[in-house]
């Protein structure tokens, strides 16, 4: 039906006012000729309104002198009609296709140039640069050479790593990342190196700064170890005396800051502490599971996938819920929730007192690797089994780990 | 009379026999009832009268009124006929 309409819109149809005696004769002989009529409608005692294709005009021509009928054009419709309106109104085409033209070319500029991903350049500069590149707003966008213009941006500001330029529409995107430039290179401001934790320190070497500590010696959290402040050695007594026998007064010693820099490696305790049950109970997952997915609309939710009832006795679930988008204000009330089910079954563990030993070992062990930093070496660990002297359902263990790590770090100071 | 309805006797018995429905063999009108706002009448012979209130429509060897208010026929072409508004009666007389 729609295909049909569409036709008789293209090929235009018209209303027709057609009065006479033998109605319904005219009707049935134009349908007999295969003249399509359709909305045909009783306006009157002898009056009816048809429509018709164009095509069916002549014809109907013929019926209606056979049938003693007249018909009037009421109402035309369709393209030929449009077509010859459009005749009579050129200024109005002229002006339509003066507007498509003008869309046309206006959208083969660039008007606007995004700048993404600087953090600390300003976007002004970037713009600055690509401006220099021949990128602006206002020029054609066939003139841009876009790889030409990610080189020259990238040569024009040394602190970018990459740049990508792209166009999409009107607009073009200019995405920058910047080089990362290690921190604390550079950095003059006077600091210590002081001790993170405890310890005894083994080696020390010092890149500059004045030691404070020697090997050996140990050490408190917080303790300096390399000093910024480096207090000039005095001059002995008597060198000074022989070198200048007039009494000069000595020049009061200015003590001079540096951000002192270097490294210092001790002997650093931990303690941890595991324990573990001799018979264990508890619940773990057996690795069955059922998927459900829901939908929940306005406070109502509906299975879409999954059983109704889930066929664990005791189970564990992991939700997500997926909403649509919120708006402005308005947030759609339909969500979709897709819950996990993982069964639970309960679990009795017997271990013997060697292996739940050794399973304390390893959770006390963990715990102090939590706390050990990357790069630190154990020198020497011992367990030791701690009794508390009655008979119970644990193991408790500590262990005691002796590691040789770096514990300088920087502090700086305000002299 | 007699050969015709002898004839027509036949060609249902064969219709019967093969399955074909009846309104391919014998000539007869399909009509379809959408509620009461529609009447589709399909294999006709062109219709007789048509008014507002009335639509009568020759179809095989008998005639279809259709009574009602508003009518107006939608479409017709040279084998179907579909009428529109609010169908109070249809009639069909042989």
């Amino acid at each position: 039906m729609f295909l049909f309409r569409l036709m008789s819109y293209l090929f235009g149809h018209v209303s027709l006012l057609v009065q006479g005696e033998a109605l319904e004769k005219f009707i049935n002989m134009a349908s007999g000729r295969g003249i399509y009529l359709w909305d045909i409608t009783k306006v009157g005692a002898d009056k009816i309104m048809v429509r018709v294709r164009l095509s069916g005009i002549k014809p109907l021509r013929h019926i209606a002198r056979s049938t003693g009928s007249r018909f009037k054009i009421e109402s035309r419709e369709g393209m030929p009609f449009v077509f010859q309106r459009m005749k009579k109104r050129k200024v109005l085409v002229v002006g339509a296709l003066i507007f498509l033209a003008v869309l046309y070319m206006l959208s083969s500029f660039i008007w606007f140039i995004e700048v993404t991903g600087t953090s600390k350049l300003a976007p002004k500069e970037v713009l600055k640069a690509a401006r220099q590149a021949g990128l602006a707003p206002g020029v054609m966008k066939r003139s841009v050479d876009t790889s030409a213009v990610e080189r020259a941006v990238k040569d024009r500001l040394p602190t970018v790593s990459w740049v990508g330029v792209y166009i999409k529409g009107t607009k073009a995107v200019v995405e920058i990342v910047e080089k990362k430039i290690p921190e604390g290179v550079g950095n003059q401001q006077p600091a210590h190196i002081v001790a993170k934790k405890a310890g005894l320190v083994k080696e020390i070497l010092v890149l500059s700064g004045q030691p404070a500590v020697k090997e050996g010696d140990t050490v408190v959290a917080g303790q300096v170890l390399i000093s910024g402040e480096i207090i000039p050695a005095e001059k002995p007594e008597s060198e000074l005396n022989d070198q200048m026998p007039e009494e000069i007064p000595a020049p009061i010693a200015q003590p001079k800051y540096v951000h002192a820099r270097g490294m210092v490696r001790a002997r650093v305790w931990y303690e941890g502490y595991g324990e573990a049950q001799l018979v264990e109970k508890g619940k773990r997952p057996s690795g069955k599971r059922v998927e459900r997915v829901c939908m929940k609309i306005a406070g109502k939710e509906i299975i879409l996938k999954g059983p109704q009832e889930i066929p664990f006795q005791e189970y564990e679930t992991k939700q997500e819920v997926k909403s649509l988008p919120k708006w402005r204000n308005i947030s759609i009330p339909v969500e979709v929730i897709n819950i996990q089910y993982l069964e639970l079954v309960p679990y009795r563990d017997q271990r013997t007192l060697s292996e739940a030993r050794k399973l304390a070992e390893e959770k006390a062990l963990s715990a102090v690797r939590a706390k050990m930093p990357d790069g630190a070496r154990i020198l020497e660990q011992r367990v030791e089994r701690v009794e508390t002297g009655q008979e119970e359902n644990l193991v408790r263990v500590k262990v005691f780990v002796e590691s040789l790590e770096e514990i300088g770090q920087e502090k700086e100071f305000n002299p | 009379m007699a050969w015709q309805d002898f004839k027509k006797r036949i060609k249902r018995q064969v219709s019967d026999f093969l399955e074909i429905p009846r309104d391919v063999m014998l000539d007869l009108p399909k009509i379809v009832l959408v509620g009461s706002l529609q009447v589709f009448i399909e294999n006709h012979r062109g219709i007789v009268e048509y008014t507002s209130e009335t639509v009568r429509v020759i179809v095989g060897d008998g005639e279809i009124s259709i009574a009602g208010e508003n009518l107006s026929l939608r479409n017709i072409t040279a084998d179907e006929i579909i009428v529109e508004g609010q169908i109070k009666r249809l009639n069909i007389d042989n």
